[in-house]
């Protein structure tokens, strides 16, 4: 059973520490694990010390994400790849992810977002941060990806002929 | 420890990618596997595994010609994981899959004639399908037309061979 006042310390890797309660910890299956599993003292989950490397800004949106969804059904209900959508994002997490957009970091953010919700296990803001990088991925040519992945063409010229050898028939 | 700002798209694991390619749609996953080797790996091992899976649960797939040719071009909509729940076909389209090896394009109101290439030796049998009427889309035979010459070609040459 969850106690909801209960309070959860957590200790980022760079030393910082937050107190949240234990209804918004309830949806990080890592967390609860730690809590209940591990036997930490004092209700204090030492993020940096158990492999989940989470820093201080990045646990802040982690824990503005669990607040608004604090009352989300639990467990989460997981989907087959068929199932899975990228356009059903709720508004309220459309207005939280864009508001990085502003930040000279923002693609950065979301990698630090995604991998923090995979390291914690909310998988509720995994899926929604996994959808945001697909939407801006979908549609977009291989060099638009690569800008916004900011990633390098690493095939040889050969494969490269491949490829364009591969396609020609349809691209023409 | 990593800052925000240390980030990049290459530190996500594999099995952070997979999930978001399951949110992408099937053109993009293809354009994808252009953007960079790792991607390339990554997509082509995630097909690979949904064919198995389709395979191990029995389910019908088209030739692997076809398989390969779709799975590398974005442009055409069949997508390796809807496979597994929304197979196209419904039907074994061929007769044995392992053994097609290439195919005649004829010219007779969409039907095709398919060669069995392990009956090469003895000579070679024909098989005539309607793919219309068995539910396989105009689009994919267009698709393979340009293999299918290539073996149309070099299975002229088994015949006229002494």
């Amino acid at each position: 059973r969850i106690y909801p006042l209960m309070r959860v310390t957590l200790t980022t890797s760079d030393g910082a520490s937050v107190t949240v309660s234990r209804q918004l910890t309830k949806h990080s299956g890592f967390i609860e694990k730690a809590i209940t599993d591990m036997a930490v003292d004092d209700n204090a989950v030492p993020l940096s010390a158990v492999a989940v490397d989470v820093d201080d800004a990045t646990l802040k949106l982690v824990i503005e994400w669990l607040t608004e969804h604090r009352d989300d059904a639990l467990p989460y209900p997981e989907k087959t790849d068929e199932e899975r959508r990228a356009d059903d994002i709720p508004a309220w997490d459309q207005a939280f992810v864009q508001k990085w957009d502003t930040k000279e970091d923002q693609q950065q953010t979301l990698y630090a977002v995604i991998t923090a919700a995979d390291k914690l296990d909310i998988k509720g803001l995994l899926d929604m941060t996994c959808k945001t990088l697909a939407n801006k991925i979908n549609g977009k040519t291989v060099e638009e990806m690569r800008e916004i992945l900011q990633l390098e063409c690493d095939f040889t010229e050969e494969e490269l002929a491949e490829i364009r050898k591969e396609n020609a028939w349809c691209e023409n | 420890q990593l800052l925000i700002s240390e980030m990049a798209s290459t530190m996500l694991p594999t099995e952070l990618w997979e999930r978001i390619l399951s949110f992408c749609d099937h053109p993009s996953t293809c354009a994808l596997s252009k953007v960079c080797q790792r991607l390339d790996a990554i997509v082509t091992s995630r097909n690979e595994r949904v064919l198995n899976k389709c395979r191990s649960e029995g389910i019908t797939l088209p030739a692997d010609a076809i398989l390969a040719h779709c799975l590398g071009n974005a442009d055409l909509p069949l997508d390796a994981r809807l496979l597994l729940a929304h197979n196209p076909f419904g039907c074994c389209i061929f007769p044995s899959t392992s053994t097609v090896r290439g195919f005649n394009v004829g010219d007779n109101e969409g039907r095709q004639t398919f060669l069995r290439n392990e009956e090469m030796e003895k000579g070679t049998i024909e098989f005539t399908l309607d793919y219309e009427s068995i539910g396989i889309p105009r689009w994919i035979v267009d698709g393979i037309r340009p293999k299918a010459i290539t073996m149309a070609g070099s299975i002229q040459s088994c015949r006229t061979s002494p």
